[in-house]
């Protein structure tokens, strides 16, 4: 009898115990919210006539001397046509007044800005930025202002850096939602992991990595200088940023793997992410078709109608034991290529191309219809979209295509890789 | 003394002729008359012509109850000297008469081109050309089935076709007979069928051009395929005015062009504009595919086809510098055209100033569409039923929910 009470007061107590362990974080919580609350402003983009709101996100202060961080893409509308907008803070007291951009990253989607009065003089201590990597699974909290509601924060987890990206994003379980967008996610202790990025729905989120923060921080300049020197800066590290990224490509693993006819490369680098499709031949489709896919679908905001930076390769092979000469021509003219980036018609140029049959040494004597297809990006000279396809039919209905597309790159790099790809093929 | 008086329908189209060497001839619905008109506005004896001593032809008025007039004149005629080949309302009746000295053009020679046209009209030719059509059809239509090939879609495809064409062979065939004695049913479709079918031919044999070509040959394809167009309307306009109508040479030939030129213009008006937005770009330019047997020409190597392609930058800087240029234009335009709305705009500021809720705003946010997590002017509860929609979230894909 009194063991059996012991014990139920043991389990009492432990349940107390676990409960009490339970309870912790969330004590932590309301005390880190308290602590963390001063330093997070409100961010916004409004129109200078109308008064509307263009954009509105958080940022949080990251200096002592009134540096405030937030994502580029919340800042955009006043970068791009600062005569038209205006750009100011609201903090969580309701203080508001005009801000001025330091130094923006286009490419990790970060932005520096400062309060263009000086700082208050009540500004609250800088967010501390963390050192070390969290832990998989590691709780970390983001900050922000979502839905202009007020200052939320959401809890979630870790769950390391994604793989199938070139400028690699925190992969964050929790609920981002709009006008969070340049918050902090912090550690448990505070310390600023990432500045939150985008939600996919179903809480799967994405922050920036602070490294990309401390860059940032690093290379700014002390005092703002002229939206268009920076626009311009934005030109030059983009092209170099995807001159780098088509070196890695071309010295990625080049080994080939048998694909119909053809010898291609597949998963080139771990970014370039692969995937087979094909279908057998029935009567409604009576030809087999089979593809290889590897794309980068990691993408450069630039602004609300203009994004770059996918990478696509593509190789489709057709056969057919059924269809005549004739009907498989037929059937092989119906496949389009489409760009996959976004731009509105004011961004960029139509597309110009060139277009014939080409013989390629380690190809022949199979000769293909070749078109490259290029377009220019009016605010960003030395930019452009490569669109390439390159077709084949060959005897008794069989046919080939090789397709590339590599958005926001510069004029060398894109030829060095058409060469480098072209001669990399080979027949089985 | 020799006159000729013919009987006309509302088209001048003669309907009677007849000849006479008295010295006087009478008109009228009587039938004792020379002339017998039948035609209740006409008295049993109406008019009279007759010669003078010094053989002129003169028409008299018999004290009729509607009289003599010329046609588009209202005066009635009492009594006037007649001119070979001159008409006259007598009634409702319209009659021309001839002197027998009138003189005539002289004779056409038949044209090769007409005796070919008329051969056309033969039925064994026109069943001939119409089996070519079908064989050409189902030929065409089995060369184009991707999946399962059925009789029945040679039917479905072509009925269309088939239909219009045997309608404006009718309605040629209805017009002609309107307009002269008798059209030529069966030449109208045999020669539709031909025109269908050289047009055919030519455009197989540039698609063969097509698909043999780079982007250089295009533009002269281009023009060419539609000249094809052109000339195809040409033929059969030229040959249906002769078929159907019977207008000369010279006349007809006169009028294809004038009805092609038109034709030209009309296709050809200053639409820049409209065909920007219409026609989405074609990658790649064209979309012509036949067997490889038929490629002609040789390709070009993979190295100058790569140079192009480099030289293709310098012409997108270009193009980059005339967008911007435009660009630039049509900001200054919409600028001047805000400057006049301006009191407009204010009125937006105060209504929204009074209204001081800051998520409540006009500008729809793309953003939130977007799966980014910043910018927004929605209120909450808009938001959360538009923007938070879970999209399928592929990891690593921020921008998938797009």
């Amino acid at each position: 009898m009194m063991s059996s009470l012991r014990t139920t007061l043991a389990l009492a107590l432990g349940l107390l115990a676990g409960a009490n362990v339970l309870a912790q974080p969330e004590m932590q919580y309301s005390e880190l919210f308290e602590s963390l609350q001063a330093g997070l402003y409100t961010v916004e983009v409004v129109d200078r006539i109308s008064n509307n709101k263009n954009a509105q996100g958080s940022g949080f202060i990251v200096t002592g001397d009134g540096v405030l961080a937030t994502n580029y893409h919340v800042v955009s509308g006043f970068v791009l046509d600062p005569d038209r907008y205006s750009l100011r803070y609201r903090s969580a007291s309701g203080q508001t007044g005009p801000l001025e951009v330091l130094e923006v990253d286009v490419l990790h989607d970060l932005a520096l800005v400062r309060f263009a009065d000086g700082p208050p003089s009540d500004a609250p201590a800088p967010f501390e930025l963390a050192e070390t990597e969290p832990r998989m699974g590691e709780t970390i909290l983001a900050l922000g202002n979502p839905y202009d509601i007020g200052i939320s924060l959401v809890p979630g987890t870790y769950n390391g850096l994604l793989e199938n990206q070139y400028r690699k994003n925190i992969h964050f379980t929790g609920a981002l939602n709009p006008g969070m967008s340049g918050g902090p996610a912090v550690k448990t202790t505070g310390e600023v992991v990432g500045i939150n990025v985008a939600g996919a729905g179903n809480s799967v989120s994405f922050l920036v990595p602070v490294a990309n923060l401390e860059d940032l921080l690093s290379r700014a300049p002390d005092s703002p200088s002229s939206l268009e020197d920076m626009r311009a800066r934005v030109v030059r590290r983009i092209i170099d940023h995807q001159g780098e990224m088509v070196d890695e490509l071309l010295a990625g693993d080049w080994s080939l793997e048998a694909f119909g006819p053809l010898m291609i490369p597949r998963e080139i680098t771990p970014w370039l992410s692969c995937s087979g499709s094909g279908s057998e031949a029935d009567t409604e489709t009576p030809w087999v078709e089979s593809h290889s896919n590897c794309t980068l679908n990691d993408r450069i905001y630039l602004s609300r109608t203009l994004d770059t930076g996918p990478v696509e390769l593509i190789f489709g092979w057709y056969q057919s034991e059924s269809l005549n000469e004739f009907q498989f021509s037929r059937m092989f003219e119906q496949t389009t290529f489409m760009p996959f980036n976004r731009s509105g018609e004011d961004d960029i140029t139509e597309f110009e191309c060139r277009e014939d049959w080409v013989i390629f040494e380690n190809l022949s004597p199979v000769e293909f219809k070749a078109s490259y297809c290029l377009r220019a990006y009016l605010d960003y000279p030395g930019l452009y979209d490569v669109l390439y396809v390159a077709r084949a039919l060959m005897p008794e209905s069989e046919g080939l295509h090789v397709h590339y597309t590599l958005a926001g790159v510069g004029r060398d790099k894109a030829m060095e890789f058409h060469r480098h790809l072209l001669r990399a093929l080979s027949w089985k | 003394m020799e006159m000729i008086v013919e009987q006309l329908g509302t088209t001048n189209n003669v309907l009677d002729r007849q000849k006479f060497d008295h010295h006087s001839v009478w008109l009228g619905r009587a039938f004792d008359n020379d002339v017998i008109l039948s035609d209740e506005h006409v008295d049993a004896a109406h008019a009279k012509l007759c010669f003078d001593d010094e053989g002129r032809l003169w028409l008299e008025d018999l004290g009729s109850v509607n009289g003599i007039r010329r046609p588009r004149h209202k005066a009635h005629i009492e009594r006037t000297e007649v001119k070979s080949g001159e008409v006259f309302l007598i009634g409702r009746s319209r009659i021309r008469v001839y002197l027998g000295t009138h003189p005539v053009a002289p004779a056409v020679k038949i044209r090769l081109s007409e005796v070919f046209l008329l051969w056309l009209g033969k039925p064994q030719v026109t069943v001939m050309l119409a089996l070519l059509f079908l064989a050409a059809k189902v030929l065409g239509t089995w060369l184009s089935t991707i999946g399962e090939f059925r009789w029945s879609q040679v039917i479905e495809r072509n009925l269309g076709e088939v239909m219009t064409f045997f309608a404006l062979a009718v309605g040629v065939y209805f017009l002609s007979v309107l307009f002269r004695r008798g059209g030529n049913f069966l030449a109208h479709l045999s020669l539709l069928i031909l025109v269908f079918l050289l047009s055919s031919v030519l455009e197989f044999a540039l698609s063969v051009a097509v698909f043999s070509s780079g982007d250089g040959g295009y533009p002269v394809l281009e023009w060419l395929d539609s000249a094809r167009g052109y000339l195809m309307l040409f033929i059969y306009l030229w040959s249906i005015l002769y078929l159907a109508f019977h207008i000369s040479l010279l006349r007809r030939t006169l009028i294809s062009v004038v009805i092609v030129a038109v034709m030209l213009g009309v296709n050809n008006l200053p639409d820049d504009s409209m065909r920007r937005f219409a026609s989405p770009q074609a990658f790649p330019l064209e979309q012509q595919w036949l067997p490889p047997a038929l490629l002609i020409g040789e390709p070009v190597p993979a190295e100058e086809f790569r140079e192009d392609a480099d030289a293709l930058f310098d012409t997108l800087d270009e193009k980059r510098s005339e967008a911007l240029e435009e660009r630039e234009a049509e900001e200054a335009a919409q600028g001047s055209a805000i400057n006049e709305d301006t009191p407009s705009d204010q009125v937006e500021i105060e209504s929204d100033q009074g209204v001081s809720e800051p998520g409540d705003r006009e500008d729809t946010d793309e953003a939130g569409e977007t799966g980014e997590t910043g910018e927004t002017e929605e209120t909450p509860a808009e938001s959360a039923e538009s923007d938070v929609e879970p999209g399928p979230g592929a990891p690593g894909a921020e921008q998938s929910v797009e």
